[in-house]
């Protein structure tokens, strides 16, 4: 477990120096975006030593890097506030918009799944097998915009784009994260229903189903007692990471649906040069990416009793 | 008993609807902070000017100088001395009572040395301000300044409270008819009215101005009723669908806004004049007015605006011509083919003009590669570090002929016959010989074609056809919902 | 034959040949602005109709398909070109080398491969060569691990044992024995990639940051169209299916090669 830890630890670290430099290089001054045309030299000269950017870049990187340990975000250029709030303020979209996405995702995945591997060949599960290849292969921004083509366009049932916030409560927020949400589900629920039915398929040729078949159990319950939880294992890896995939990967969609999520606030953040931000965020979702996998690592555990015994995945 | 709550409801949702008394306001840029008189940015005014902080003057939707704080003022026979007459009873959103102080810290800290002013230069003449009693402010300045009282209503003249100035960036603090209340980064800032308002109190009870930058959810949030209003509206080549739509009014006003392609005349070809009428005679301007700004632009010919003070019409100069465009590029030794590349700021007059330009181009044989640029990366390279060919930009600032006299500037338009004309324009005190000037400064520029002149930029809002009390024109950065209400 | 392998080719060769043909021609040119005939319907004319700059829209189609294969392609052959020989080294060599490379490609990992092309293509500059940079840098560990798994099987197998005891150098070993025993998986994954590049490119577009205009991209026409969505709205149907069909076309004609190619991988 502790080196885990530290090979996390590490990778972290090199990811952050890695975001940094990268930045360093690329043109761009966010001094003078602040200032605009109209830039006077010694309106900028104190702007950017207010800043702190005449510092030398690798006392800048330490410096960056020893307020993060110490879980100080550190001051975004363009608003003057805490990077954390602003970060903070975004979450509130993306991650319940990633839940969404794959609470229905899974919810409509696994019951697909299962249901075509228990009409395996047959013309139903074909049919399940050609839908979920389209949607396998639909950008999920694609299909956000039928969406709003479909629902706000021609019935007018959800707002066409926007997210209403949080403080009036939160069905209004809600709603007009739902179309979004949708968007993002079908494809992750196409490969997911995929997986779900070959790892069923799969289990159901293990020999303990076989024999407990054979025992006189009816094929309904031998699917569910022991085919179905067996599976769990492939499925969850999938789950985790499209839960990654989800939560940093919405910035297009976001961008469908006008919503100030976390992609949105870096294109932003990239747009006005607010170089923190953006390396507070890309280092937050890679650490949200590995911790994921960590997770999973554990939930295997909890489904296999076999694996906690020094076994391999 | 069903009956009845059915006809409460048909009764009471009319009344609901009528009852609507908040704004949304959709706006392309979002200020980086919300301290008017610490930054350049439009966006800062457009949030805060009139409806939060207030100066002693102000400036209404004709350009016109209206009392502000202060009620009344008498200039002195020497025009050095401004005596302003201040409200009674006015306070600050925190409580601050405004008097002479305020007036004598505001402008103190715009003057300092360390005064981060936007327009310092505006406060340079005040050579110290006086406080006879609370309610009078006696400005000195060091030398008469006819524009003095228009200056002074421009938002980075607004009037602070020395308790929250170090704070307005965050927290912002004014006199104005609405108040801060919130600001959710990168999505919108809320302003609610101010119930102790000292003057007619707002109509609203609350404002908000959401940030919308690209222009596909700009249309799509003011058709889903999303936002009531976008006084700048930022697809233009979409408004079509507006104008044929009763729910929408759209508003064509005016900007000193002159859309060019800049050419980088340190750059081979276009040094060449030939050249530079070559596209100027390859780009047909009613294709990119009908096609970008739905037709609401006006071609020039000069990099002046139609209707300002000594205007020559020279948009025959150079009419759209694609077979002398090539003879011109054929006598330049440009071969078919040649491959320039446009830089592209974000507003769609270039991201959308660009494409059309492009296609233009390709018509007289040169191959355009579009280089869409941030506003940042766009301040750095083109415009601070001149590096790159040709760029479509609207310049926004009034009667700015002197920025082809200047010794350095990002087209590198260096010609010593029209800076003489410049130098004598500045020097000439007679009208007649100002305009007459005027005149030859702008057939100069023509016939060198310093930069291809496309059109005017047109101001274009877009509402709520039952929202009243909008400004039609912007003779400053604002977006002034004071009066601002909802038809019955 | 499969069926995957029958619609999949078939669909792949409708997109090449769609693409190539776009080099020759097209009904319009894809670039050829006609601003008096703008957000026509489909008709006689104009196929597909008519964009917002009165372009017509089945040969902006036509050469986005080229443009958009352009980018997967170069970005697969970025990512096979230096992934393949990576995972190849690290199981020939193994120990050491193999610990940094696999490192490596977990560190590549924890970055989410489309937010991390954003933001490079919006760093480095909009752009078909930067999107390609910036997809193809995220199919290097996808190959060096995929390269990596299947050689390290085939050094177990009994003919590389043979070839190591009569004295074939490592290195003769991986290009003459091991090489062409993962093909057939590197194949498959490549047209995967292939796929996943397309939709990448598409969404890259949609935001502004991959294929500039005037050059015409499949993703930047959704975006167009998502503005005249309530005056025509089958400018969004039109691009995005050609997304999806090309998509489809390559999953399921990666499904068949690797039905095909590896009877191992049969009915997964």
């Amino acid at each position: 477990m502790l080196p885990r830890l530290i090979g996390l630890l590490l990778t972290l670290l090199a990811a952050s120096a890695v975001v940094f430099f990268v930045l360093e290089v690329l043109p761009g001054d966010p001094a003078s975006v602040m200032l605009g045309t109209g830039a006077q030299a010694d309106n900028l000269a104190a702007l950017r030593h207010q800043m702190g950017l005449d510092q030398p870049a690798w006392w800048r990187y330490l410096a960056w890097i020893g307020h993060l340990a110490t879980g100080d975000f550190g001051t975004s250029y363009t608003y003057s506030v805490p990077v954390a709030d602003l970060i903070r303020e975004r979450a509130l979209v993306s991650v319940p918009l990633a839940l969404m996405a794959i609470t229905l995702s899974t919810a409509i995945a696994i019951p697909v799944g299962v249901a075509a591997a228990a009409w395996r060949g047959g013309p139903r599960d074909l049919g399940i097998m050609g839908v979920t290849q389209l949607g396998v292969a639909m950008p999920n921004f694609w299909l956000g915009i039928l969406l709003i083509l479909l629902f706000a366009v021609r019935l007018a049932w959800f707002p066409a784009s926007g997210f209403a916030g949080w403080g009036a409560g939160p069905l209004p927020a809600l709603r007009s994260l739902l179309l979004p949400a949708l968007a993002l589900a079908l494809p992750q629920a196409a490969i997911l229903s995929r997986v779900t039915r070959s790892a069923v398929l799969e289990t159901l040729d293990e020999d303990y189903v076989r024999t407990a078949r054979a025992k006189g159990l009816g094929p309904a319950a031998a699917l569910w007692r022991h085919a179905v939880p067996n599976a769990l294992i492939p499925v969850v890896t999938i789950l985790g990471l499209q839960f990654s995939f989800l939560l940093a990967g919405t910035v297009i969609i976001e961008n469908v649906f006008t919503l100030p999520g976390l992609g949105r606030l870096m294109l932003q953040a990239i747009a006005q040069r607010d170089l923190i931000v953006v390396q507070d965020l890309v280092v937050l979702l890679a650490a949200s990416v590995i911790l994921v996998n960590f997770a999973v690592d554990f939930v295997y555990l909890a489904l296999d009793p076999r694996l906690r015994h020094g076994g391999a995945v | 008993m069903r009956g009845l709550s059915v006809a409460a409801a048909l009764f009471l949702l009319p009344a609901m609807a009528q009852a609507k008394d908040t704004l949304s306001v959709g706006m392309v840029l979002e200020p980086p902070h919300l301290d008017v008189t610490a930054g350049a940015a439009a966006a800062i005014r457009e949030v805060t000017y009139a409806n939060l902080y207030e100066g002693l003057t102000r400036i209404d939707e004709k350009g016109e100088i209206r009392p502000g704080l202060a009620e009344s003022w008498t200039v002195s026979e020497d025009g050095k001395a401004y005596t302003f007459k201040l409200r009674a009873g006015v306070l600050f959103h925190d409580g601050t009572p405004f008097d002479c102080d305020v007036v004598k810290f505001s402008y103190g800290r715009a003057a300092a040395a360390d005064s981060v002013n936007a327009q310092k230069p505006l406060f340079a003449a005040i050579a110290k301000t006086e406080c006879p009693d609370a309610r009078t402010a006696v400005v000195m300045l060091s030398q008469p300044t006819a524009s003095f009282l228009f200056n002074m209503g421009w938002a980075d003249a607004s009037m602070i409270s020395p308790k929250s100035a170090a704070t307005n960036k965050i927290n912002p603090v004014g006199t104005g008819p609405f108040k801060f209340k919130n600001w959710a980064k990168g999505d919108r800032v809320e302003l609610v009215r101010n119930p102790d308002y000292w003057g007619e109190k707002a109509k609203l009870s609350a404002v908000t101005f959401r940030f919308i930058a690209d222009p596909t959810a700009a249309t799509a949030a003011m058709l889903a009723g999303d936002v009531d209003a976008f006084p700048q509206f930022p697809a233009p080549e979409a408004l079509d669908q507006f104008k044929a739509d009763k729910r929408f009014t759209v508003n064509v006003g005016s900007t000193a806004g002159k859309i060019v392609m800049a050419l980088n005349e340190s750059r081979k070809p276009f040094d060449d004049v030939r050249v530079r009428r070559a596209l100027a005679y390859a780009i047909d301007r009613k294709q990119y007015i009908d096609g970008i700004l739905s037709g609401f632009g006006q071609p020039i010919g000069s990099h002046y605006m139609p209707g300002d003070l000594g205007y020559v019409d020279l948009v025959g100069a150079y009419p759209y011509d694609p077979a002398k465009a090539r003879a011109l590029l054929a006598e330049a030794g440009i071969k078919p083919g040649f491959t320039m590349t446009i830089t592209t700021p974000p507003p769609g007059y270039a991201r959308k003009g660009g494409e059309v330009i492009a296609a233009l181009l390709e018509q007289v044989g040169i191959t355009v590669k579009l280089a869409p640029m941030e506003w940042a990366q766009w301040l750095d390279i083109v415009f601070k570090q001149y590096n790159y060919d040709a760029t479509l930009i609207a310049h926004v600032e009034p009667r700015d002929l002197g920025i082809y006299a200047r010794d350095s500037y990002y087209f590198n338009y260096k010609n010593p016959e029209y800076r003489a004309i410049y130098d004598k324009y500045l020097a000439a005190t007679d009208p007649a010989a100002q305009i007459a000037l005027l005149g030859q400064l702008q057939r100069k520029l023509s016939d060198d074609e310093a930069n291809v002149f496309i059109s005017t930029l047109p101001k274009i809002g877009v509402w709520n056809a039952r929202l009243r009390g909008m400004w039609g024109n912007l003779p400053v950065p604002s977006n002034d919902v004071t009066a601002a209400h909802w038809a019955e | 034959m499969k069926p995957s392998l029958v619609v999949g080719g078939a669909l792949t060769a409708l997109l090449v040949g769609m693409a190539l043909l776009s080099l020759v021609w097209t009904p319009y040119s894809p670039t050829g602005i006609d601003i008096l005939h703008k957000l026509a319907p489909p008709s006689a004319t104009h196929l597909l109709g008519s964009d917002s700059l009165g372009r017509d829209v089945l040969s902006m189609i036509m050469a986005g398909a080229r443009n958009s294969i352009a980018v997967s392609v170069i970005a697969v052959a970025v990512g096979a070109g230096i992934g393949v020989p990576l995972g190849c080294l690290a199981a020939a060599k193994g120990g050491m080398v193999n610990e940094v490379t696999m490192r490596a490609t977990d560190l590549a990992f924890a970055f989410p491969a489309l937010l991390t092309a954003v933001m490079i293509t919006a760093l480095a500059g909009p752009g078909a060569t930067n999107a390609m940079i910036a997809i193809g840098i995220f199919n290097i560990p996808v190959f060096t691990r995929v390269a990596r798994g299947a050689a390290i099987v085939i050094w177990q197998r009994d003919f590389v044992m043979a070839a190591r005891a009569v004295g074939k150098t490592r290195w003769a070993i991986a290009v003459g024995d091991v090489l062409p025993n993962i093909a057939a998986v590197l194949l498959v994954q490549m047209t995967i990639q292939f796929a996943l590049g397309i939709i990448a490119d598409a969404g890259l577009s949609y935001v502004g940051l991959g294929t500039q205009p005037p050059q015409p991209s499949w993703g930047r026409m959704l975006n167009d169209a998502q503005t005249y969505i309530f005056r025509a709205p089958l400018l969004a149907v039109f691009p995005g299916a050609a997304i999806t069909l090309a998509v489809l076309g390559l999953n399921l004609l990666g499904d068949g090669l690797r039905d095909r190619l590896d009877p191992r991988l049969r009915g997964r």
